[in-house]
């Protein structure tokens, strides 16, 4: 299944504004991140800081993703 | 939306809703962008967010702010996109029946903010160069 994934912030310097993933049903949000990083390695340590929403739900690494999810990776903030 | 805006943040027009018969203090406190980071010239800022998680969190902060605090009215405006040295970046207002409880849900208020919505800042320096705050 397909899941588009928006990068927002620094994490725009490692990849695209918004990618499309194939990924195997059952996967987790976690998976994900293991995807980005074998991408580009050099986003691993930015990538361990984020937190991750689908559907504009904050969801943890354990989260499942549905078919059609939009995952949106969030770097630590920096508001204000 | 109501916490996050494009345009310009109306300070003055914010001021007239936060007035309350049974409130003596009202706070205001404005994040201005500052024209010098870490010894460097900023040209400018520039804000980014996730949009709907970020309303939806500034929400939730009042909502913390105003079950701790005996808060009449509590105001947080968060601009996106570019901020001109001196211009405000994000305003909070809290008015409450006397001062204590006003600044300390002020300052709250505006902890919160600065950690926990998906709001990003970009730095723009003098010298062309940009990062990420």
């Amino acid at each position: 299944m397909n899941v588009i994934v928006n990068m927002y912030a620094a994490l725009k310097d490692y990849f695209p504004d918004s990618i499309e993933l194939s990924v195997e049903a059952g996967s987790k949000i976690s998976d994900i991140q293991t995807a980005l990083i074998a991408r580009n390695p050099e986003s691993r340590s930015l990538l361990d800081q984020c937190r991750f929403a689908a559907n504009h739900e904050f969801m943890s690494r354990d989260a499942i993703i549905t078919d059609g999810n939009v995952v949106d990776i969030l770097p630590p903030s920096s508001g204000g | 939306m109501k916490h996050i805006t494009e345009e310009p943040i109306d300070i003055e027009k914010l001021m007239r809703e936060a007035h309350h018969p049974e409130a003596g203090a009202v706070v205001i406190f404005s994040g201005e962008a500052r024209n010098t980071h870490a010894g460097r010239k900023v040209a400018r800022l520039e804000y980014e967010a996730q949009q709907e998680l970020a309303e939806k969190s500034i929400e939730e902060i009042l909502w913390n702010a105003q079950s701790r605090w005996p808060l009449k009215i509590a105001i947080a405006v968060h601009r996106l996109g570019k901020v001109e040295i001196s211009q405000p970046a994000v305003v909070v207002i809290t008015a409450a029946a006397h001062r204590l409880e006003a600044y300390e849900a002020n300052f709250f208020i505006m902890d919160e903010i600065k950690s926990k919505p998906p709001i990003w800042k970009k730095e723009f320096f003098e010298d062309g160069e940009s990062s990420w705050g």
